[in-house]
Protein backbone atom coordinates (compact mmCIF):
# COMPACT_ATOMS: atom_id res chain seq x y z
CA UNK A 1 0.00 0.00 0.00
CA UNK A 2 1.17 3.62 -0.87
CA UNK A 3 2.58 5.69 2.00
CA UNK A 4 -0.18 8.27 0.35
CA UNK A 5 -2.72 6.09 1.05
CA UNK A 6 -2.12 5.35 4.56
CA UNK A 7 -1.63 8.86 5.38
CA UNK A 8 -4.77 9.86 3.87
CA UNK A 9 -6.51 6.50 5.50
CA UNK A 10 -5.77 8.13 8.93
CA UNK A 11 -6.31 11.56 8.18
CA UNK A 12 -9.85 10.72 7.09
CA UNK A 13 -10.15 8.74 10.58
CA UNK A 14 -8.62 11.56 12.29
CA UNK A 15 -4.58 10.93 12.84
CA UNK A 16 -3.57 14.47 13.32
CA UNK A 17 -0.15 13.46 12.58
CA UNK A 18 -1.51 12.86 9.26
CA UNK A 19 -1.89 16.52 8.22
CA UNK A 20 1.56 17.49 9.02
CA UNK A 21 3.10 14.75 6.89
CA UNK A 22 0.37 14.96 4.03
CA UNK A 23 1.70 18.49 4.13
CA UNK A 24 5.46 17.25 3.87
CA UNK A 25 4.56 14.83 0.91
CA UNK A 26 2.78 17.46 -0.65
CA UNK A 27 2.41 20.78 -0.38
CA UNK A 28 6.08 21.14 -2.66
CA UNK A 29 3.86 20.29 -5.85
CA UNK A 30 1.23 22.78 -5.02
CA UNK A 31 3.27 25.40 -4.22
CA UNK A 32 4.64 24.59 -7.58
CA UNK A 33 1.89 24.14 -9.87
CA UNK A 34 0.26 27.38 -8.38
CA UNK A 35 3.74 29.05 -9.18
CA UNK A 36 3.70 28.18 -12.27
CA UNK A 37 0.02 28.94 -12.90
CA UNK A 38 1.34 32.39 -11.82
CA UNK A 39 -0.15 32.82 -8.50
CA UNK A 40 1.81 35.43 -6.66
CA UNK A 41 1.12 34.04 -3.34
CA UNK A 42 2.48 30.75 -4.29
CA UNK A 43 3.07 30.00 0.00
CA UNK A 44 -0.42 31.26 0.77
CA UNK A 45 -2.75 30.08 -1.51
CA UNK A 46 -0.73 26.74 -0.63
CA UNK A 47 -2.20 27.13 3.04
CA UNK A 48 -5.23 27.75 1.59
CA UNK A 49 -5.55 24.37 -0.33
CA UNK A 50 -4.21 22.75 2.49
CA UNK A 51 -6.98 24.15 4.92
CA UNK A 52 -9.74 23.44 2.57
CA UNK A 53 -8.75 19.83 2.08
CA UNK A 54 -7.93 19.23 5.81
CA UNK A 55 -11.13 20.64 7.18
CA UNK A 56 -12.88 18.86 4.14
CA UNK A 57 -10.91 15.46 4.29
CA UNK A 58 -14.11 13.97 6.54
CA UNK A 59 -16.01 14.07 3.61
CA UNK A 60 -13.35 12.66 0.60
CA UNK A 61 -13.74 9.17 -0.36
CA UNK A 62 -10.78 7.31 -2.19
CA UNK A 63 -7.28 6.82 -2.03
CA UNK A 64 -4.24 8.77 -2.37
CA UNK A 65 -4.17 8.90 -5.88
CA UNK A 66 -7.57 10.26 -5.46
CA UNK A 67 -6.61 12.64 -2.68
CA UNK A 68 -3.98 14.27 -4.84
CA UNK A 69 -6.18 14.90 -7.46
CA UNK A 70 -8.36 16.09 -5.45
CA UNK A 71 -6.12 18.35 -3.74
CA UNK A 72 -4.80 19.99 -7.09
CA UNK A 73 -8.82 20.21 -8.17
CA UNK A 74 -8.92 22.11 -5.27
CA UNK A 75 -5.41 24.15 -5.72
CA UNK A 76 -6.85 24.70 -9.39
CA UNK A 77 -9.77 26.92 -8.52
CA UNK A 78 -7.76 28.46 -5.74
CA UNK A 79 -5.31 29.38 -8.05
CA UNK A 80 -8.01 30.95 -10.07
CA UNK A 81 -9.56 32.73 -7.52
CA UNK A 82 -6.16 33.91 -6.93
CA UNK A 83 -5.77 35.87 -10.17
CA UNK A 84 -8.55 37.88 -9.19
CA UNK A 85 -7.57 39.56 -5.86
CA UNK A 86 -4.96 41.26 -4.71
CA UNK A 87 -1.85 39.87 -2.85
CA UNK A 88 -2.67 39.11 0.65
CA UNK A 89 -0.42 39.84 3.78
CA UNK A 90 -0.81 36.31 5.89
CA UNK A 91 1.94 36.01 8.57
CA UNK A 92 3.59 32.63 6.83
CA UNK A 93 5.70 30.61 9.52
CA UNK A 94 8.14 27.75 8.37
CA UNK A 95 6.71 24.24 9.47
CA UNK A 96 9.36 22.47 7.69
CA UNK A 97 10.17 19.31 9.46
CA UNK A 98 6.18 18.66 10.32
CA UNK A 99 5.41 15.72 11.92
CA UNK A 100 9.29 13.95 11.42
CA UNK A 101 11.47 16.22 12.70
CA UNK A 102 13.99 15.40 9.46
CA UNK A 103 12.73 18.00 7.17
CA UNK A 104 14.82 20.69 8.31
CA UNK A 105 18.27 19.01 8.07
CA UNK A 106 17.34 18.03 4.53
CA UNK A 107 17.19 21.44 4.02
CA UNK A 108 20.33 22.74 5.36
CA UNK A 109 21.65 19.89 3.72
CA UNK A 110 21.11 21.21 0.45
CA UNK A 111 23.88 24.00 -0.46
CA UNK A 112 23.09 27.44 -1.53
CA UNK A 113 24.90 27.09 -4.68
CA UNK A 114 21.83 23.87 -5.41
CA UNK A 115 18.88 26.13 -4.26
CA UNK A 116 20.14 29.04 -6.39
CA UNK A 117 20.48 26.70 -9.93
CA UNK A 118 17.65 25.69 -9.06
CA UNK A 119 15.98 28.32 -8.93
CA UNK A 120 17.34 29.85 -11.94
CA UNK A 121 16.44 26.76 -13.62
CA UNK A 122 12.91 27.06 -12.66
CA UNK A 123 13.06 30.60 -13.61
CA UNK A 124 13.92 29.83 -16.84
CA UNK A 125 11.22 27.28 -17.16
CA UNK A 126 8.18 29.35 -15.99
CA UNK A 127 9.45 32.14 -18.91
CA UNK A 128 9.92 29.39 -21.07
CA UNK A 129 5.64 28.23 -20.19
CA UNK A 130 4.92 32.15 -20.52
CA UNK A 131 4.30 31.65 -24.26
CA UNK A 132 1.52 29.00 -23.81
CA UNK A 133 -1.58 29.92 -23.02
CA UNK A 134 -3.34 29.39 -19.76
CA UNK A 135 -4.70 25.90 -20.09
CA UNK A 136 -1.78 24.63 -22.44
CA UNK A 137 0.40 25.33 -19.16
CA UNK A 138 -1.98 24.01 -16.68
CA UNK A 139 -1.90 20.82 -18.65
CA UNK A 140 1.90 20.49 -18.25
CA UNK A 141 1.96 21.32 -14.47
CA UNK A 142 -0.70 18.78 -13.77
CA UNK A 143 0.76 16.32 -15.96
CA UNK A 144 4.66 16.94 -14.47
CA UNK A 145 4.31 18.71 -11.16
CA UNK A 146 1.88 17.16 -10.06
CA UNK A 147 1.94 13.64 -11.60
CA UNK A 148 -1.73 13.52 -12.67
CA UNK A 149 -2.22 11.15 -15.85
CA UNK A 150 -4.42 12.15 -18.39
CA UNK A 151 -7.44 11.51 -16.71
CA UNK A 152 -6.89 12.79 -13.62
CA UNK A 153 -5.81 16.34 -15.50
CA UNK A 154 -8.99 16.27 -17.63
CA UNK A 155 -10.75 15.47 -14.25
CA UNK A 156 -9.30 18.76 -12.07
CA UNK A 157 -9.39 20.73 -15.30
CA UNK A 158 -13.20 19.57 -16.24
CA UNK A 159 -12.27 18.94 -19.69
CA UNK A 160 -12.89 16.12 -21.83
CA UNK A 161 -9.95 13.98 -21.90
CA UNK A 162 -9.41 14.66 -25.39
CA UNK A 163 -9.27 18.11 -25.19
CA UNK A 164 -6.56 17.38 -22.52
CA UNK A 165 -4.70 15.59 -24.56
CA UNK A 166 -5.20 18.26 -27.40
CA UNK A 167 -3.74 21.05 -25.36
CA UNK A 168 -0.78 18.96 -23.88
CA UNK A 169 0.02 17.86 -27.69
CA UNK A 170 0.43 21.39 -28.75
CA UNK A 171 1.92 22.69 -25.41
CA UNK A 172 4.59 20.27 -26.36
CA UNK A 173 5.15 21.77 -29.80
CA UNK A 174 5.30 24.92 -28.86
CA UNK A 175 7.84 24.13 -26.45
CA UNK A 176 9.69 22.45 -29.34
CA UNK A 177 9.55 25.17 -31.12
CA UNK A 178 10.79 27.70 -28.98
CA UNK A 179 13.41 25.51 -27.75
CA UNK A 180 15.43 25.54 -31.18
CA UNK A 181 13.65 22.67 -32.44
CA UNK A 182 12.79 22.79 -36.16
CA UNK A 183 9.62 21.17 -35.68
CA UNK A 184 8.12 17.63 -33.90
CA UNK A 185 9.92 15.00 -35.81
CA UNK A 186 7.55 11.87 -36.27
CA UNK A 187 9.75 9.43 -34.64
CA UNK A 188 10.17 12.05 -31.42
CA UNK A 189 8.10 11.29 -28.11
CA UNK A 190 5.47 14.15 -28.43
CA UNK A 191 3.03 12.09 -30.78
CA UNK A 192 3.45 8.85 -28.82
CA UNK A 193 2.90 10.15 -25.40
CA UNK A 194 -0.62 9.83 -23.43
CA UNK B 1 8.66 10.67 -12.90
CA UNK B 2 5.78 11.24 -14.53
CA UNK B 3 4.58 9.05 -17.59
CA UNK B 4 5.36 12.13 -19.79
CA UNK B 5 8.58 13.12 -18.68
CA UNK B 6 9.39 9.74 -18.90
CA UNK B 7 8.64 9.33 -22.22
CA UNK B 8 10.33 12.69 -23.17
CA UNK B 9 13.76 11.45 -21.81
CA UNK B 10 13.58 8.16 -23.55
CA UNK B 11 12.76 9.81 -26.87
CA UNK B 12 15.62 9.99 -29.56
CA UNK B 13 14.97 12.98 -30.52
CA UNK B 14 17.03 15.38 -28.72
CA UNK B 15 13.82 18.09 -28.78
CA UNK B 16 11.83 15.86 -26.73
CA UNK B 17 15.13 15.60 -24.27
CA UNK B 18 15.64 19.49 -24.40
CA UNK B 19 11.32 19.87 -23.07
CA UNK B 20 11.61 16.90 -20.34
CA UNK B 21 14.77 18.53 -18.95
CA UNK B 22 12.96 22.02 -18.99
CA UNK B 23 10.00 20.77 -17.55
CA UNK B 24 11.34 18.69 -15.12
CA UNK B 25 12.85 21.85 -14.32
CA UNK B 26 9.34 22.87 -12.88
CA UNK B 27 9.28 20.16 -10.78
CA UNK B 28 9.71 21.30 -6.57
CA UNK B 29 13.51 20.77 -5.13
CA UNK B 30 14.08 17.73 -3.04
CA UNK B 31 14.18 20.14 -0.22
CA UNK B 32 12.27 23.19 -0.58
CA UNK B 33 8.84 23.38 0.88
CA UNK B 34 6.31 26.18 1.23
CA UNK B 35 5.58 27.69 4.47
CA UNK B 36 2.75 27.66 5.86
CA UNK B 37 0.11 30.23 7.20
CA UNK B 38 -0.38 30.67 10.75
CA UNK B 39 -4.24 29.24 10.55
CA UNK B 40 -2.68 25.93 8.76
CA UNK B 41 -0.11 25.73 11.15
CA UNK B 42 -2.23 26.31 14.02
CA UNK B 43 -4.52 23.61 12.33
CA UNK B 44 -2.20 21.15 11.93
CA UNK B 45 -0.99 22.14 15.47
CA UNK B 46 -4.00 21.29 16.94
CA UNK B 47 -4.37 18.05 15.45
CA UNK B 48 -1.43 16.87 16.99
CA UNK B 49 1.43 16.56 14.33
CA UNK B 50 3.76 18.24 17.06
CA UNK B 51 4.32 21.36 15.77
CA UNK B 52 3.82 24.14 17.96
CA UNK B 53 2.15 27.37 17.09
CA UNK B 54 0.66 30.43 18.48
CA UNK B 55 -2.35 29.15 19.20
CA UNK B 56 -0.72 26.17 20.65
CA UNK B 57 1.50 28.21 22.94
CA UNK B 58 -1.56 30.14 24.21
CA UNK B 59 -3.43 27.70 25.27
CA UNK B 60 -1.18 26.16 27.67
CA UNK B 61 -0.79 29.46 29.21
CA UNK B 62 -4.49 29.60 30.14
CA UNK B 63 -4.41 26.68 31.37
CA UNK B 64 -1.13 26.88 33.80
CA UNK B 65 -2.85 30.11 34.95
CA UNK B 66 -5.94 28.00 36.13
CA UNK B 67 -3.73 25.42 37.96
CA UNK B 68 -1.62 28.05 39.85
CA UNK B 69 -4.38 29.89 41.17
CA UNK B 70 -5.74 26.31 42.39
CA UNK B 71 -2.74 24.79 43.48
CA UNK B 72 -2.36 27.85 46.33
CA UNK B 73 -5.77 27.03 47.39
CA UNK B 74 -5.11 24.59 49.74
CA UNK B 75 -2.08 26.50 51.06
CA UNK B 76 -4.00 29.06 53.68
CA UNK B 77 -6.20 26.21 54.83
CA UNK B 78 -3.18 25.27 57.82
CA UNK B 79 -2.30 28.87 58.59
CA UNK B 80 -6.19 29.68 58.79
CA UNK B 81 -6.58 27.06 61.46
CA UNK B 82 -3.58 27.88 62.58
CA UNK B 83 -5.22 31.51 62.94
CA UNK B 84 -8.52 30.63 64.59
CA UNK B 85 -7.12 27.94 66.93
CA UNK B 86 -4.64 31.14 68.24
CA UNK B 87 -7.88 33.50 68.16
CA UNK B 88 -9.90 30.65 69.86
CA UNK B 89 -7.37 30.06 72.29
CA UNK B 90 -6.89 33.79 73.32
CA UNK B 91 -11.21 34.41 73.41
CA UNK B 92 -11.41 30.83 75.40
CA UNK B 93 -8.73 32.71 77.93
CA UNK B 94 -10.17 36.03 77.74
CA UNK B 95 -13.75 34.35 78.54
CA UNK B 96 -12.54 32.00 81.13
CA UNK B 97 -10.67 34.88 82.93
CA UNK B 98 -13.95 37.02 82.84
CA UNK B 99 -16.59 34.07 83.71
CA UNK B 100 -13.87 33.70 87.12
CA UNK B 101 -14.18 37.30 87.96
CA UNK B 102 -18.21 37.69 87.36
CA UNK B 103 -18.24 34.24 89.00
CA UNK B 104 -16.12 35.76 92.12
CA UNK B 105 -18.01 38.94 91.97
CA UNK B 106 -21.40 37.47 91.62
CA UNK B 107 -20.94 34.49 94.20
CA UNK B 108 -21.63 30.34 93.73
CA UNK B 109 -23.87 29.81 90.49
CA UNK B 110 -20.89 30.26 88.63
CA UNK B 111 -20.00 26.69 88.11
CA UNK B 112 -21.50 25.47 86.21
CA UNK B 113 -20.81 28.39 84.27
CA UNK B 114 -16.95 28.15 84.41
CA UNK B 115 -17.14 24.74 82.60
CA UNK B 116 -18.61 25.95 79.48
CA UNK B 117 -15.44 27.94 78.27
CA UNK B 118 -13.20 25.74 78.70
CA UNK B 119 -15.05 23.53 76.30
CA UNK B 120 -13.68 24.79 73.03
CA UNK B 121 -14.17 22.13 70.67
CA UNK B 122 -17.52 22.80 70.93
CA UNK B 123 -18.75 25.76 68.88
CA UNK B 124 -20.51 27.04 72.01
CA UNK B 125 -18.49 30.39 72.21
CA UNK B 126 -21.57 32.47 71.83
CA UNK B 127 -22.50 31.44 75.38
CA UNK B 128 -19.19 33.32 76.63
CA UNK B 129 -20.98 36.78 74.97
CA UNK B 130 -23.26 37.21 78.33
CA UNK B 131 -20.08 37.60 80.34
CA UNK B 132 -18.56 39.42 77.50
CA UNK B 133 -20.95 41.73 77.63
CA UNK B 134 -19.39 42.88 81.09
CA UNK B 135 -15.94 42.33 79.82
CA UNK B 136 -15.78 44.26 76.65
CA UNK B 137 -12.33 45.16 76.91
CA UNK B 138 -11.10 41.26 76.44
CA UNK B 139 -12.16 40.58 73.39
CA UNK B 140 -9.94 43.63 72.03
CA UNK B 141 -7.07 42.40 73.92
CA UNK B 142 -7.13 40.35 71.05
CA UNK B 143 -6.28 42.57 68.44
CA UNK B 144 -2.48 43.08 69.09
CA UNK B 145 -2.16 39.60 69.03
CA UNK B 146 -3.80 38.62 65.59
CA UNK B 147 -1.66 40.55 63.28
CA UNK B 148 1.25 38.75 64.93
CA UNK B 149 -0.80 35.05 64.33
CA UNK B 150 -2.25 35.75 61.10
CA UNK B 151 0.75 35.28 58.51
CA UNK B 152 0.51 37.27 54.99
CA UNK B 153 -2.94 37.54 53.08
CA UNK B 154 -4.68 36.81 56.06
CA UNK B 155 -4.60 39.51 58.29
CA UNK B 156 -7.67 40.59 57.15
CA UNK B 157 -9.62 36.98 57.52
CA UNK B 158 -9.86 37.24 61.47
CA UNK B 159 -12.47 39.30 61.15
CA UNK B 160 -14.19 36.45 59.21
CA UNK B 161 -12.66 34.20 61.90
CA UNK B 162 -14.74 35.45 64.93
CA UNK B 163 -17.76 34.28 63.06
CA UNK B 164 -16.63 31.26 61.28
CA UNK B 165 -15.68 28.17 62.77
CA UNK B 166 -14.09 24.93 61.87
CA UNK B 167 -16.71 23.64 59.87
CA UNK B 168 -16.83 26.76 58.07
CA UNK B 169 -13.77 26.80 57.42
CA UNK B 170 -13.64 23.57 55.93
CA UNK B 171 -16.79 24.52 54.08
CA UNK B 172 -14.65 26.89 52.13
CA UNK B 173 -12.02 24.65 51.51
CA UNK B 174 -14.46 21.98 50.32
CA UNK B 175 -15.91 24.76 47.90
CA UNK B 176 -11.83 25.41 46.61
CA UNK B 177 -11.66 21.79 46.16
CA UNK B 178 -14.45 21.28 44.02
CA UNK B 179 -13.67 24.04 41.76
CA UNK B 180 -10.36 22.07 41.24
CA UNK B 181 -12.07 19.03 39.73
CA UNK B 182 -14.24 22.01 37.44
CA UNK B 183 -11.08 23.94 36.43
CA UNK B 184 -10.02 20.64 34.81
CA UNK B 185 -13.68 19.69 32.94
CA UNK B 186 -13.25 22.77 31.61
CA UNK B 187 -9.89 22.12 30.55
CA UNK B 188 -10.88 19.06 29.06
CA UNK B 189 -13.82 20.25 27.54
CA UNK B 190 -11.89 22.67 25.42
CA UNK B 191 -9.59 19.80 24.25
CA UNK B 192 -12.50 18.25 22.99
CA UNK B 193 -13.52 21.41 21.50
CA UNK B 194 -10.57 21.61 19.75
CA UNK B 195 -10.69 17.96 18.19
CA UNK B 196 -14.49 18.79 17.48
CA UNK B 197 -15.00 21.96 16.39
CA UNK B 198 -12.93 21.75 13.30
CA UNK B 199 -14.58 18.62 12.48
CA UNK B 200 -17.88 20.71 12.17
CA UNK B 201 -16.54 23.29 10.87
CA UNK B 202 -15.50 21.01 7.80
CA UNK B 203 -18.58 19.42 7.33
CA UNK B 204 -20.05 23.18 7.40
CA UNK B 205 -17.33 23.89 5.18
CA UNK B 206 -18.54 21.38 2.88
CA UNK B 207 -16.05 20.94 0.16
CA UNK B 208 -17.28 19.20 -2.77
CA UNK B 209 -14.65 17.96 -4.02
CA UNK B 210 -14.69 14.61 -2.37
CA UNK B 211 -18.25 13.86 -4.30
CA UNK B 212 -16.62 15.85 -7.20
CA UNK B 213 -14.19 13.37 -7.13
CA UNK B 214 -16.38 10.19 -7.22
CA UNK B 215 -18.43 11.78 -9.90
CA UNK B 216 -14.99 12.62 -11.69
CA UNK B 217 -16.58 15.54 -13.13
CA UNK B 218 -15.09 19.15 -12.46
CA UNK B 219 -18.10 20.97 -12.44
CA UNK B 220 -19.28 19.72 -9.27
CA UNK B 221 -16.16 20.37 -7.34
CA UNK B 222 -17.03 23.88 -5.62
CA UNK B 223 -14.62 25.08 -3.15
CA UNK B 224 -16.17 26.47 -0.32
CA UNK B 225 -14.24 30.03 -0.71
CA UNK B 226 -14.68 29.58 -4.57
CA UNK B 227 -18.20 29.14 -5.03
CA UNK B 228 -18.77 32.10 -5.96
CA UNK B 229 -16.05 32.33 -8.60
CA UNK B 230 -16.58 28.42 -9.72
CA UNK B 231 -18.72 29.61 -11.84
CA UNK B 232 -17.05 32.10 -13.51
CA UNK B 233 -13.68 29.41 -13.68
CA UNK B 234 -16.34 27.07 -15.26
CA UNK B 235 -17.71 29.08 -17.56
CA UNK B 236 -14.01 30.11 -18.56
CA UNK B 237 -13.24 26.70 -19.01
CA UNK B 238 -15.96 26.13 -21.37
CA UNK B 239 -14.39 28.58 -23.20
CA UNK B 240 -11.17 26.84 -23.15
CA UNK B 241 -13.05 24.16 -24.22
CA UNK B 242 -14.39 25.83 -27.47
CA UNK B 243 -10.83 26.70 -27.97
CA UNK B 244 -9.52 23.19 -28.12
CA UNK B 245 -10.90 22.18 -31.32
CA UNK B 246 -8.98 24.70 -32.62
CA UNK B 247 -6.09 23.80 -31.44
CA UNK B 248 -6.83 20.43 -32.76
CA UNK B 249 -7.21 21.93 -35.66
CA UNK B 250 -3.69 23.52 -35.82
Amino acid sequence: VDELDLLVAAARSGGGWAFGRLWEQLAPSVAAYLRGRGVRDADDVTSEVFLAAFRGIGRFQGDGVAFRSWLFTIAHHKGVDAHRRPASREVLVDVVGAGTGHGLDRDRARSAEDVAMEQIAGDRALRQLAILTDDQRAVLLLRVVADLSLAETAEVLGKPLGAVKALQHRALARLHADLGAVSPEPGGAMGRVT
Amino acid sequence: MTDLLSELRRSPVQGDREVAELLHSLRPAGGSRPRASEVLAGFIAERGSGLTSCAELREPAEGSGLLVVLGSAPEPRPARRRVLTGVWAQAAVAATVALVAVAVAAGGPSRDVVVRPGDRSTTDAPATTPPADQTDPTPRRHHPVRPSAGPRTHRATPHVANTMSDHSASGQTASVRTSTPAAGGEEDGSETKGTALPEESGDDRGIDGASGTEAGGGATFDDGTATTDSGAMFDGGGGDGGETPDGVDD
